[in-house]
């Protein structure tokens, strides 16, 4: 079934769910998969950029191949009335998985349903799932719910994705500006392998490092370690339109890295995005010049992330970089936590040192309050553009 | 089963929520207005359950406000179970 067929179906067969069932969190089952897709619909209506929620076939073959793990939380009746996802998404690291897609049916908003499946993804599934090393969220700053679901998990947050996702995205939030993420990671199964340290951004790298256990060949990343002339560079780019972010991800620095990085930004810009993030393998001794051609190019720290390549690429950690293509109002930044402000402050900090040092352009908080939402209010939309 | 809202507020630090949001509650008081948050509420219902043994659905669940309000719960649960 192609995903026309699969959303013309769901179409057909939409209808509201009776509510005040008693609701139990789950692994996912293959009669699940229709009740997921009516589930997108119903959030998403039918622009979910991914095919696999809305077309059964794939969601369940998908499931059954460890790609994704669906967590339901199902009524009495069998409906399903929520979901969330354990999935590959962005990183290179094909063992590192995404937690996210936390959907629940809007007749359901007012009961706990998201809680127990939480619950049910912490106590079954985290560090228990084969072939997944590590797992990551972005949690949106504008509320803390999110963030709060990572309390007690092992979930650290590491990183900052200023306006990650535009405001349109949570219409009806109350939202003002675009949305900034905390990255959070998750590691169950190290991979030692060598850090270079880059040195502009060195005292950032070394504040997040000791949130996890983590066994590392710590060297310096020194700017003037230029690649070798012949070394290309292996960069993989992806688009995310509708959220007007341009990522990129760096699996080897070539002697190239400037002219390739500017290209990138340049039409980043010509595509009228307004973020583009850089990937940088810590693994690489030439990490620390990336790093230097980037920081001179206006980009600013955004975060450290453990085995976000893993094998693949100079890895096992990036550096996330990041610049903002033209000035942005930013949605109110919270925190739960006293490591996720010390975070938000650092990236903040860096952002105007790179408007201040190379005129680059910088976001403006918005003054907007926007509430701290009850759990049962959020309908948990994804927030990573790639989700 | 007989249980106070003073002997579940030793419960409420083991269900995730802070130290000093616990020590301050009051068993008498509507927890959500006492620094409980949206993810403190649940996780404490879901503790309850798992201690108490007693089944207690969301649509209860959110009728009950106060620490005084689930001793009350369980203890008329336990009433039920036994009879």
């Amino acid at each position: 079934m192609d995903r026309a067929t699969a959303l013309a179906a769901l179409r057909a067969t939409a209808h509201d769910l009776a509510p005040g069932q008693k609701v139990t969190a789950d692994a996912f089952r293959p009669e699940d998969a229709p009740g997921v897709g009516r589930l997108f619909l119903q959030i998403y209506g039918e622009d979910y950029p991914v095919d696999d929620p809305y077309v059964p076939e794939l969601l369940i073959e998908a499931n059954r191949s460890g790609r994704i793990h669906t967590i339901v939380a199902r009524a009495a009746d069998g409906s399903v009335v929520g979901q969330a996802g354990i999935y590959q998404s962005s990183p290179p690291n094909r063992r590192m998985c995404e937690y996210g897609q936390i959907l629940v049916d809007k007749a359901y908003r007012n009961t706990f349903a998201a809680f127990r499946i939480h619950k049910y993804a912490s106590e079954r599934m985290f560090g228990r799932l084969p072939g997944v090393d590590a797992l990551f969220g972005e949690a949106v700053c504008h509320h803390l719910v999110t963030q709060k679901m990572s309390r007690g998990v092992e979930f650290y947050e590491c990183g900052l994705e200023v306006g990650l996702m535009p405001e349109a995205a949570y219409a009806g939030e109350g939202v003002q500006g675009r949305v900034s993420c905390l990255l959070h990671v998750r590691v169950d199964h190290d991979q030692p392998g060598d850090l270079f340290v880059p040195e502009c951004w060195e005292k950032q790298v070394r504040a997040i490092l000791p949130s996890w256990p983590l066994t590392r060949n710590l060297k310096p990343g020194a700017a003037g370690h230029v690649p070798p002339e012949d070394e290309a560079t292996d960069m993989a780019v992806q688009q995310f339109g509708f959220a007007g972010v341009t990522r990129c991800h760096v699996a080897q620095v070539g002697a190239q890295f400037a002219e390739r990085s500017a290209q990138e930004i340049r039409e980043a810009e010509a595509l009228g995005h307004d973020l583009v993030q850089f990937f940088l393998p810590l693994g690489s001794p030439s990490c620390g010049f990336a790093a230097e051609v980037l920081r001179q190019a206006g980009c600013f720290f955004g975060g450290f992330a453990p085995l976000w390549f893993g094998a693949a690429g100079q890895g096992p950690d990036a550096l996330l970089v990041q610049r903002l293509l033209r000035p942005v109002s930013l949605a109110v930044i919270k925190t739960q936590s006293q490591a996720g402000a010390d975070i938000v402050r650092m990236v903040l900090a860096d952002m105007q040192r790179a408007g201040q040092e190379f005129n680059a352009p910088v976001g403006v908080v918005s003054p907007d309050q926007a509430s701290d939402q009850p759990f049962d209010q959020v309908d948990g939309k994804a927030a990573g553009p790639a989700s | 089963m007989a249980v106070t809202g003073l002997e579940l507020k030793g419960l409420l630090e083991e269900a995730g929520v802070k130290a000093e949001v616990a020590r301050a509650v009051d068993p008498a008081g509507p927890l959500l207005k006492q620094g409980l948050d949206s993810i403190d509420f649940p996780a404490f219902c879901a503790l309850l359950e798992e201690r108490f043994q007693v089944s207690l659905d969301d649509v209860t669940a959110l009728k009950l406000r106060s620490l005084d309000d689930f001793a009350a719960f369980i203890g008329s649960a336990a009433v039920s179970a036994g009879a």
